[in-house]
């Protein structure tokens, strides 16, 4: 059952259209991610269904547990950036935050003991390690015990232990039933926890369906990827479709590993000596390149 | 209320702890005041012969007290928490814009209460100065001052795009204000078009008020001209002030 659905939404910053008519739906309990690169229009998006922004076009309606539409549920929110006062400590913004809402804050002391924090709750915010802000921030968003929690690169520039114990904290979210939308740029973040994907390009939505459904819809059995010390040039691969070129290196799908896939590799290895060959099972990873990235043959 | 007073105890809280809004809210207003009793000391500002030629200075100090906590203070506070985001978590909470505008302006009001009581007390304890005139009508003149100068920072907050300009604007509003009203040089210096042209600032009018009070020893009755003003001055800038609020 659905909890909040978009329609065709429009926004404009001056001339540049940074949302150009996208719609999804996100169902109730689900983990919903929005992947794309910087400045696709996530962090709009996100920001217009907080109701932080206006939008120039199209709707945004909410929906209760019965599926009648109704005002905007319960909400909490990660953002990026420095959003809390840094001189206060976490049990003064645990408190205060707390109480900025007409409801009783519910306990949230499991959450902090989930994260091993409960030592730190008499330290100011500002003197956290950045992994423990972005902890808390999380735990901040649930002084309201929302419905549905919005993230905004929830781990962006954290060491790869506080990001899987953040990944722990969601699907602990998400297990209480709570419904969980966030953007991200990192490819492996709404592969691991996200229900289904919505990939962003340009402030349009490509595609949204659950990451293994978006790697067959696109086809892509095997990623062949080349680089070179001296560059060969696209042209070389002139025989392949849909060739990409992103940090040096050249990169295109095919359906199957078979004799004539082989023999064209050999033909360029021995031609161009490339620095290195690589062919890999198709990640989501490889359908977001080939939908953001320019096609270069 | 509940929102409106956590929101209050924590901008008490925070304030405590800036090291910055302690010095400029309360040590600044004092520095100043021994400075410019130093320099200024015996010069008959408001040209009276039997006052304390000391009430005019200290008069002056304390209008640049509430400017200070009001327009200063507030946008440095405001303009730095919008750029770092505070206020877009603030908005997805249930507190309202009113519950900002008027636990800030309390939160300034307290702060410009200390630092006129320590600019008094210092006057009195370390110059021997002491203000005529009723105590309940400068805490009165004290009060709208708090709310007319909030006001104008909040304004200059809400209408600027970026939070950086909106501090460079309250710096220029705030020096326009403290050199033409009198705070700082006696009008009797100024040629008479500029006398006529400070009277469209509130600090002007706030200024004649108060020396009315302390140096004067009149009662706020004796010059309802500019007590119209003022309070017309501030009802419509608190309203401007909530009219333009924005959580940008």
């Amino acid at each position: 059952m659905k909890i909040i659905s978009v329609t065709g939404l429009q926004k404009k910053y001056g001339n540049v259209q940074a949302l150009k008519g996208i719609s999804f739906e996100v169902g109730r309990g689900e983990i919903f991610a929005m992947l794309g690169p910087n400045g696709s229009g996530k962090t709009t998006t996100l920001e217009i269904l907080l109701g932080l922004r206006r939008h120039d076009g199209g709707k945004v309606e909410h929906f209760d547990a019965k599926g009648q539409a109704g005002p905007m549920p319960r909400v909490g929110a990660v953002f990026q950036g420095r959003v809390y006062y840094e001189s206060l400590t976490v049990s003064e913004l645990i408190k205060y935050y707390g109480e900025l809402y007409r409801a009783p804050p519910p306990d949230i002391s499991r959450y902090l003991d989930m994260v091993n924090l409960k030592e730190k709750l008499d330290t100011q915010y500002g003197n956290l390690s950045g992994g423990q802000q972005q902890q808390i921030a999380i735990i901040l968003a649930l002084v309201n015990d929302p419905e549905v929690l919005f993230f905004d690169e929830p781990s962006n520039a954290l060491d790869p232990q506080v990001r899987l114990k953040i990944w722990d904290l969601i699907r602990k979210l998400k297990s209480e039933g709570k419904t969980i939308i966030f953007t991200t740029h990192y490819i492996e973040e709404a592969e691991a926890l996200a229900d289904r994907v919505s990939i962003l390009s340009k402030g349009e939505l490509v595609i949204t369906d659950s990451p293994g459904n978006i790697i067959k819809k696109y086809n892509e059995n095997y990623t062949v990827e080349f680089s070179f010390e001296k560059d060969a040039g696209a042209g070389v691969f002139n025989r392949f479709s849909d060739v990409r070129f992103r940090d040096g290196i050249y990169s295109f799908s095919v359906d199957a590993i078979d004799g004539d896939l082989m023999q064209a590799l050999t033909e360029i290895s021995d031609k161009h000596k490339p620095s290195r060959i690589s062919i890999g099972k198709s990640s989501l990873q490889s359908v977001f390149v080939k939908i953001t990235e320019e096609k270069v043959a | 209320m509940k929102r409106f007073y956590s929101f209050f105890a924590m901008q008490c809280v925070l304030a405590s702890r800036s090291k910055i809004a302690l010095f400029w809210s309360f040590v600044y207003p004092v520095a100043m005041l021994l400075l410019m009793l130093s320099v200024f000391g015996n010069m008959h500002k408001g040209g009276a012969s039997d006052a304390d030629p000391r009430l005019a200075t200290l008069t002056g100090v304390l209008v640049l007290t509430i400017m200070s906590g009001g327009i200063f203070a507030l946008v440095t506070v405001l303009a730095s928490d919008l750029q770092s985001g505070v206020y877009k978590r603030l908005k997805i909470t249930d507190l309202r814009p009113l519950h900002v505008i008027f636990a800030l302006m309390l939160r300034q009001y307290a702060i410009i209460i200390i630092g006129a009581i320590l600019v008094l007390l210092a006057a009195k304890l370390l110059f021997g100065v002491t203000p005529n005139g009723n105590i309940a009508s400068t805490i009165f003149l004290t009060t709208i001052g708090s709310i007319l100068f909030c006001s104008i920072g909040f304004i200059i907050v809400n209408v600027c795009a970026r939070p950086p300009a909106a501090t460079a604007i309250a710096n220029m509003v705030f020096l326009v204000m403290l050199f033409l009203s009198g705070s700082t040089f006696p009008k009797t210096f100024f040629p008479a078009w500029l006398t006529n042209a400070a009277q469209i600032l509130p600090a002007s009018h706030l200024f004649d008020l108060l020396q009315g009070q302390l140096y004067y020893g009149e009662s706020l009755l004796d010059n309802t001209k500019s007590l119209a003003i003022l309070l017309a001055m501030c009802l419509v800038l608190l309203i401007a002030a909530i009219k333009t609020f924005k959580w940008k």
